[in-house]
């Protein structure tokens, strides 16, 4: 059969031509205003699968840096503070070299103390720095307090409430950060190395270990004096050891030639002349301070060498005594309340007073500061000669707190600046991974321009054209 | 001689007006579909004899033919059915296409949202706003799920509903069909073909063919019987009804009236849309359902170890019910891990930690087993724990409480105070054994004396499982239930693997002492035999601190190298050893450790002694659990127990409720101080992970994957579909050539017609004027 062209197969053509070529307009159109070259899964299989894999990428470098912006917050607001704690501590510093100036008056000492008890609770507000209630020192127990005040024997004391726990930040493919650092690290950072003892009673630490922290006050009491062998020379107690505060067993030496009487090492005491208002009561002193009150009105002026034994009992939070065994070399007394546990060495105990035990390298700044206010307010440790001793001490656990607190600062130092890296190295991967995702899904305006020329050249065309072929019927030129 | 030549003349005009109504028909029916053109078959008529010569007669008409391939017919006929397939195809699948839109507003989003909102959570898990922002993406998550779970239903009921549809036109073309078939029939029985209505038979065959794939087979009668899938529709003058069939699962079945069992469906739209009614829909929506089914899973598995803002739970009630499915009204007598959840149960341990108020945490080992744990003997293993009580509500729910002043939780907190019953350098006279397991026999004894009270342990054989290796614990439960020994202050406990006599009293004044027996020697007391074990009035207090950061779950065990003082004796040491027995550590507490000092032990985990004395000879020593994993069995998301999210799967997603009045449940912390984000991290971990049950992928990437081969289909489907569409073209076009009316040739064929007729006319007249003449003559 000859090829032979049907009326229809004209008309069907130019019908098939207009229409291909207007999809293709309408295509091209909406591309062209919703800027995207692949407008759904089927347009391009491939290319929207792993657009779809690309934008989880991205997705994920968003919260990274999102995540990142929450927690440098956090990271630098903590390191300011520190910065702040660090020079409170710096001045607090200088205060106690001025207190160790000897020329000092006790109302000088006092005004200085005051000043340190200020810094100490400007210190206290920083360590418990808080913001919508969230604590920025307690470690991962930010709901509590970092640092909680006690009165525990009359004495205040700073207690550590929070954990030891560091927060974590996963900065995406980069890792985690922290972004905190716990307050017991940097205000109250234990670093045991014994514990020291400061006392003028002749109290000395036994040989066994001892736990606790911070500080301990002991508290030596003179219970009663017992010395056999004085009624014979005709001398009495005055008023019966009551006033005594000699402890442990003491040689008394009553050297009626010299006309002295001696309390074990201590100086002669001239005895006073017979008549003289302080026969009733004299008062002998040994090297350690511990006295005994003898009446000599009645004193047959025999010499007199024998023992005379002072019982005592000891305290650690002021309210129970326990008997001192002034035999035992490592006595062990328990504070109920703090949980410390030390052993003592009564062996050499003459006097009764007041023994300041700290644990080497376990007082946190607020104690530190605690106890130098409380030493330079007290009369008494001055006296003894126990002022330089016991802030020289203290300010030792001072400047070790103060390195604690710069490493902190350090810390979250390298943090935040590690957070910074990891931002902008997020922020140009979320960069280069959009444009990816550009290349493949986005349209290309000239190209759509072409595409739009074409179509509508296309479009044309064929409608010129087949316009011609369907107006040339043979039914015309009949006439 | 006239008479021919008028008959001639006769017959030529009755051709060209029979071949001029012939040209009209056609032209007319240029544009009818299905219409092949007519075409009058001419022939001269039989010549008669006159005078010894045969003469003609003229022309006449013999048939009148359609132009038609019948080969390009079948052709079409099949091509049709093809289109007809792929275009239902692609009308579905882009229809699925769009339920999925994305990538702007579709599920990949909300999915990157949410895990957007638990790294903001983890940056401040205090923050009560961004909790709550995390259960309200986590709702629109859920409900996006439901939402395309559902929309993907409808579209699927939708193709069901369009087969109906398109089966009634299907009967109605092939009544259509047999009607044509009688009527064509009737009409040929004469012998002459019936060309329109063979024409209009041929059309419905084209329609019907767009919608299931036939074949057609016309017999010598006429009769076209037209088959599909080769159960017969239209035979002779019948035509048997297609139906639906609906089945209880939901399967659709086509049927044929006579024929027996169901009617494979090919081709034509009926074939695209009952695969795709049958094939994509249930695919994609099982993936669908699986992608949520292990999203539950996943975070559900990380969040119910996890502890909330609020602290450990006093009470707990799962969402997830148990079913009683032996149908006996019970449902205590059900295996857990086949009591209708959700979730899958596994061989293996639970953990569970009970806190008191005043801080003290004591963990408590569930063993589970796939294939032996029942409802009611989990029950029983919840209610053993000490100041927890469980039970199964009216819903099929399991709750669990504690008593007042405590709390519960799952995670992986590590006990700050692991040295509970004393048995390292505590108050109490404490007496260790070797490690077991022992080997005893029945009626094995052990003489013990408690301060100036003697008791006698016995051992019996049915005291154990197996008495030639006995367990510490059977031990223990033999001693603790001798008569007379809890009122002597004796108590027996258990650490690691070995049994240790105490005193229940602490303090210097206590004292233990193994008298004899002959339970002595296997126990390795042997050389105890008469030595009192005094008490002491300090005990050492053992702190615990950190995060176990290792993978597995161990008990580690620590036990001092001497007897001595810590931060006394010089080379005292405390050595940690894992579970196989292996030292993992060495502590030194010996003269230069000061008490109360950190040591690290390793994988996160440190630990302090106070002062006190220790004994390597009394075998002391306590049981550290470092838990990795607290519930390796999935009980925790099986029930439903501190989840985020509920369901099982696309069509139920959802946040627990309780979350929703109350964000604080959250379960954001691992180690129960609300600033720690440990779950979260291992939240966003989810995302990564590969699944099993996904073949490997992550819950991501199936995602990815679903959405992929969704578009994959429907551009696969449109690129068949236009290549096809291009062939059917071109064998229209090729019919157009065979078949179709040319109006300019028609025009022709009828000038030509028309002359013809003219001059039969003329040649009329002429002959009339001869007989005019004739008759004049006359």
């Amino acid at each position: 059969m000859s090829p032979r062209v049907s009326t229809n197969t004209g008309f069907r053509q130019v019908l098939n031509g207009i229409t291909f070529n207007q999809l293709r307009l309408v295509r091209t159109q909406n591309q062209a205003s919703t800027g995207k070259r692949v407008l759904q899964p089927s347009d391009d299989p491939a290319a929207m699968s792993r657009t779809i894999q690309l934008m989880q990428r991205s997705a994920q470098a968003q919260r990274a840096m999102s995540g990142i912006v929450l927690g440098l917050s956090d990271s630098n607001l903590g390191a300011s503070t520190l910065e702040d704690a660090s020079g409170m501590i710096a001045d607090a510093r200088v205060l106690v070299l001025q207190g160790l100036n000897g020329t000092l008056s006790d109302e000088d000492r006092e005004a200085i103390a005051s000043q340190i008890e200020l810094i100490r609770e400007q210190l206290l507000d920083a360590a418990n720095f808080q913001i919508d209630g969230r604590h920025l020192f307690s470690g991962t127990a930010t709901d509590k307090q970092a640092f909680e005040e006690l009165s525990i024997g009359g004495h205040l004391r700073a207690v550590y409430r929070g954990n030891h726990d560091t927060k974590y930040l996963r900065i995406g493919s980069e890792g985690e950060v922290s972004t905190n650092v716990p307050g017991s690290r940097v205000f109250a950072h234990a670093n045991p190395s014994g514990a020291s003892l400061s006392s003028k009673t002749g109290l000395e630490l036994g040989s066994s270990a001892h736990s606790g922290s911070g500080f301990e006050h002991l508290v030596l009491r003179h219970d009663s004096t017992s010395a056999p062998g004085l009624a014979a020379a005709g001398i009495a107690l005055a008023a019966g050891g009551a006033d005594d505060t000699f402890l442990g067993d003491q040689a008394l030496v009553v050297d009626p030639v010299a006309g002295t009487i001696t309390l074990g090492d201590g100086d002669p005491v001239a005895i006073p002349g017979p008549g003289s208002a302080a026969l009733v009561d004299l008062q002998v002193a040994n090297g350690s301070g511990g006295t005994i009150h003898l009446d000599l009105s009645g004193w047959s002026s025999a010499a007199f060498n024998g023992t005379v034994s002072g019982a005592g009992s000891i305290s650690i939070d002021g309210s129970t005594f326990e008997p001192i065994d002034f035999a035992s070399a490592d006595q062990q007394i328990v504070h109920a309340a703090t949980g410390a546990i030390v052993n003592l060495d009564m062996t050499g105990v003459e006097s009764a007073g007041e023994a300041l035990l700290s644990f080497d390298g376990a007082v946190n700044v607020f104690d530190a500061l605690q106890i130098i206010a409380e030493t330079l307010k007290d009369p008494n440790a001055n006296e003894d000669g126990l002022l330089a001793e016991r802030l020289n001490r203290m300010l030792d656990e001072l400047d070790r707190g103060h390195s604690d607190v710069l490493e902190g600062m350090g810390k979250l130092g390298a943090q935040s600046s590690r957070m910074n890296n990891a931002n902008s190295n997020l922020g140009d991967l979320d960069v280069r991974i959009k444009g990816l995702v550009s290349d493949r899904m986005d349209a290309d305006y000239s190209e759509i321009a072409i595409d739009l020329a074409k179509g509508q050249l296309s479009l044309q065309a064929v409608m010129a054209v087949g316009s011609r072929i369907l107006e040339t019927s043979f039914v015309r030129f009949l006439s | 001689m006239a008479g021919i030549g008028m008959t001639t003349g006769l017959r030529a005009l009755l051709t060209a007006r029979f071949g001029l109504d012939t040209v009209g028909h056609n032209i007319s029916n240029a544009t009818t579909p299905g219409y092949s053109r007519q075409r009058v078959a001419l022939a001269a008529t039989h010549p008669l004899m006159s005078q010894g010569m045969f003469v003609g007669t003229g022309v006449e008409a013999l048939a009148v033919h359609r132009n038609v391939d019948a080969l390009l017919h079948r052709r079409i006929l099949g091509q049709t059915a093809s289109v007809g397939s792929l275009a239902a195809r692609w009308t579905g699948m882009s229809e699925m296409e769009g339920l999925f839109s994305e990538p702007e507003n579709g599920l990949g989003g909300l999915m990157d949202d949410w895990y957007a909102k638990v790294s903001d959570l983890s940056a401040g898990p205090e923050d009560d706003i961004l909790r709550t922002g995390l259960v309200a993406s986590g709702e629109d998550l859920g409900s996006r799920f439901r939402q395309l779970h559902g929309q993907i239903g409808e579209l699927r009921d939708s193709f069901a509903s369009q087969l109906e549809i398109r089966i009634g036109e299907v009967n109605e073309l092939a009544r259509a069909i047999s009607n044509f078939n009688r009527e064509i029939g009737k009409t040929e029985v004469g012998g002459a073909t019936a060309n329109d209505l063979r024409d209009g038979r041929d059309e419905a065959l084209r329609r019907l063919s767009e919608l299931v794939d036939v074949k057609a087979i016309e017999d010598a009668q006429g009769v076209m019987r037209v088959i599909v899938s080769g159960s017969l529709i239209v035979d002779s003058g019948k035509a048997h009804e297609m139906s639906l069939f609906k089945g209880q699962d939901g399967s659709l079945a086509l049927e044929v009236d006579g024929v027996t069992g169901a009617v494979p469906i090919k081709g034509g739209q009926l074939g695209g849309l009952y695969e795709l009614y049958q094939e994509q829909a249930p695919t994609h929506l099982k993936s669908l359902d699986a992608i949520a089914h292990e999203l539950i899973r996943g975070v559900n598995r990380a969040h119910a170890i996890g502890v909330p803002k609020s602290g450990p739970f006093e009470s707990l009630t799962g969402s997830n019910r148990l079913k009683d499915m032996d149908g006996d009204g019970q449902l205590t007598d059900e295996l857990l891990s086949k009591a209708g959840l959700p979730f899958e149960i596994s061989s293996g341990t639970l953990y569970v930690s009970v806190t008191a108020d005043d801080g003290n945490v004591t963990r408590h080992a569930l063993p589970i087993s796939a294939t032996h744990t029942t409802v009611g003997g989990f029950l029983q293993q919840l209610d053993a724990v000490p100041h927890l009580s469980a039970e199964v509500d009216a819903l099929g729910r399991l709750r669990i409480e504690a008593e007042a002043g405590y709390g519960f939780d799952f995670s992986r907190r590590l006990d700050p105070h692991p040295d509970d019953d004393g048995t390292f350098g505590g108050g109490a006279a404490s007496l260790g054994s070797a490690t077991g397991p022992f080997a005893l026999s029945d009626g094995d004894t052990l003489s013990i004396d408690v301060g100036a009270t003697n008791i006698a342990v016995t051992f019996a054989q049915s005291d154990f499982a197996a008495i030639s290796a006995a367990t510490a614990s059977e031990l223990a439960d033999v001693i603790n239930n001798t008569p007379g020994a809890t009122s002597a202050g004796l108590v027996a406990v258990v650490v690691g693997d070995a049994l240790y006599l105490q005193t229940a009293g602490t303090g210097a004044s206590e004292s233990l002492t193994v008298q004899g027996g002959s339970a002595a020697a296997a126990l390795g007391l042997a050389g105890q035999i008469g030595t009192p074990v005094s008490g002491s009035n300090a005990s050492v207090a053992v702190t615990v601190s950190g995060g176990y950061t290792g993978d597995v779950n161990d008990e580690w065990i620590f036990r001092p190298n001497g007897d001595g003082v810590i931060g006394t004796t010089p080379g005292l040491k405390v050595d940690v050893f894992d579970g196989s027995g292996a030292k993992i550590a060495t502590l030194d507490v010996g003269d230069d450790y000061q008490p109360g000092q950190l040591l690290t032990v390793g994988a996160g985990v440190s630990v302090s002694f106070g002062t006190g004395t220790l004994s390597a000879s009394h075998n002391d020593a306590f049981g550290l659990d470092v838990i990795a994993h607290p519930d390796t069995t999935d009980t925790l998301v099986a029930l439903g127990l501190n989840s985020f999210f509920v369901g099982s799967d696309a069509s139920d997603i959802g946040v627990r409720e309780e979350l929703r009045d109350d964000p604080d449940l959250i379960a954001a912390s691992s180690t129960g101080a609300i600033g720690d984000a440990g779950i979260l991290l291992d939240l966003l971990d989810v995302q990564d992970t590969a699944v099993a049950a996904l073949d490997g992928d992550t819950v991501q990437g199936r995602y990815s994957d679903l959405v992929g081969s969704v578009g994959f289909e429907a551009g696969v489907a449109i690129t068949a579909l236009e290549a096809n569409q291009a062939l059917l073209d071109g064998l229209e076009l090729r019919r157009e050539e065979i078949s179709g009316v040319n109006v300019d040739e028609e025009m022709v064929r009828m000038m030509q017609l028309e002359q013809s007729y003219t001059a039969a006319v003329q040649y009329i007249q002429t002959l009339n004027q001869l007989q005019d003449d004739l008759l004049n003559l006359l």
